[in-house]
């Protein structure tokens, strides 16, 4: 299957997605599937957050992968068929203090793919989403890897190909009846108490 | 409001930046002495399939339903920090914020996000004593539906009238303002969404 990927650089996801048997394209409308991965989310206080970097999370969490996704929605709806994988983050699942920014971004990004489920499903178009927690390549700056870890039931960090896997699942025909679904590959860590005030700290 | 013995002021602002939220905040405290409440109540809508979704449309909707909201929020919660005592801030989300309804997509979207960020904000500032809600209006009858097309016909409207479970018609915009003055007297609700539809979308999410 020929899947086109808008991914940052080197993104470990989309080099995952290579090694599953797909065919990663960079560029080509016609592909049958669509992956967009986000930069990996930063942390921040809603408070201490300067309007120009709340404005830029949301840039690079909602906007630019909706603006990359849309071309290839026109084009898979005229096909009448393609699926639609869009990498987003744990944090757009519940509210985590200093996940204000990065979290609204992706829960944008998560109800866009419901609402293009909802518009494309008609058109033989599905459009899906996966959430992962805590990356091993991934966890941001200043938070604690071990804290991470304790709040991972799981206790252990998602590999890239942890969350390539289930995309490659939700672009195949394996899932070709599920549409509109957030899956959260997070080893647990949205079931837990996710109550630490600020998981920097602790 | 002045007849009804309150001191009320008007301040005209975009609320889409937070230069404009910090000189409305500055400009109600100097005229009324402090800042207690903040609704966060703006908002716009475009109905249209996310294929047609312009930067353009992005950029009115995102700019005033999420930008609005959060530069308003954090310029009132930083008053609030400054007199030290506290407050309460009511945004108004949506029914959107629960559920996705086509063709609202992008509006949607800010709502949801909105209704997250409540729970942010209500986290990370009850040590400051700032309680953080919102409420979830329906179809309330106000000028933000005139390019609905599901109220742009006789038929229609009543079609959306049947689709209401209580009352079989929309809110009025006081019976909103009832739900936010009700967030606002109490003393230990925080991060907590009201939903004021009439029963819209009771079990539909």
């Amino acid at each position: 299957m020929r899947v086109l990927v808008v991914a940052p650089a080197e993104d470990p996801v989309a080099e995952a997605l290579s090694g599953l048997g797909l065919e990663v394209t960079r560029d080509g409308l016609d592909a049958e599937g669509l992956v967009t991965v986000t930069p990996e989310p930063e942390l921040a206080g809603l408070a201490d957050l300067d309007p120009a970097a709340w404005e830029a999370a949301i840039r690079r969490g909602a906007e630019e992968p909706f603006f990359a996704a849309q071309p290839w929605l026109r084009a898979a709806r005229a096909r009448g068929s393609g699926s639609w994988v869009a990498v987003t983050s744990a944090l757009g699942t519940q509210p985590y203090p200093l996940g204000g920014a990065a979290g609204a971004a992706a829960l944008m990004l998560q109800t866009l793919v419901r609402v293009a489920a909802l518009e494309g499903g008609p058109h033989g178009v599905r459009a899906n989403a996966v959430a992962p927690g805590w990356r091993q390549d991934g966890v941001p700056g200043g938070l604690d890897p071990a804290l991470a870890l304790a709040d991972t039931p799981l206790r252990q960090l998602a590999t890239a190909g942890d969350v390539a896997a289930t995309v490659a699942w939700l672009l195949s025909p394996a899932a070709a009846h599920v549409t509109g679904e957030v899956v959260r590959v997070d080893g647990g860590y949205t079931i837990t108490k996710g109550s630490r005030p600020d998981p920097r700290k602790e | 409001m002045g007849s009804l013995g309150r001191r009320a002021v008007f301040v005209a602002a975009d609320v889409r930046t937070r230069e404009a939220n910090d000189l409305l905040v500055a400009e109600t405290v100097r005229r009324l002495g402090g800042l207690d409440v903040f609704c966060a109540n703006a908002g716009v809508a475009r109905w249209q399939e996310l294929t047609e979704v312009t930067r353009e449309d992005w950029q009115s909707v995102v700019g005033v339903n999420l930008h609005g909201v959060v530069h308003g929020c954090c310029a009132a919660a930083a008053q609030m920090r400054r007199q030290g005592s506290g407050g309460r801030i009511v945004i108004t989300s949506s029914v959107n914020a629960v559920m996705p309804f086509s063709p609202l997509g992008v509006y949607g979207a800010t709502k949801h996000a909105v209704a997250l960020l409540a729970g942010v904000m209500a986290r990370e500032w009850a040590e400051d004593g700032i309680a953080v809600n919102h409420v979830g209006p329906g179809w309330v009858d106000s000028n933000i539906n005139d390019h609905s097309p599901d109220f742009a016909t006789p038929e229609r409207r009543e079609a959306a009238r049947a689709s209401i479970p209580f009352g079989r018609r929309p809110a009025e915009p006081r019976e909103i303002g009832e739900a936010v003055a009700c967030l606002v007297e109490s003393t230990y609700t925080t991060g907590a969404f009201l939903r004021v539809d009439g029963g819209l979308v009771i079990g539909k999410y």
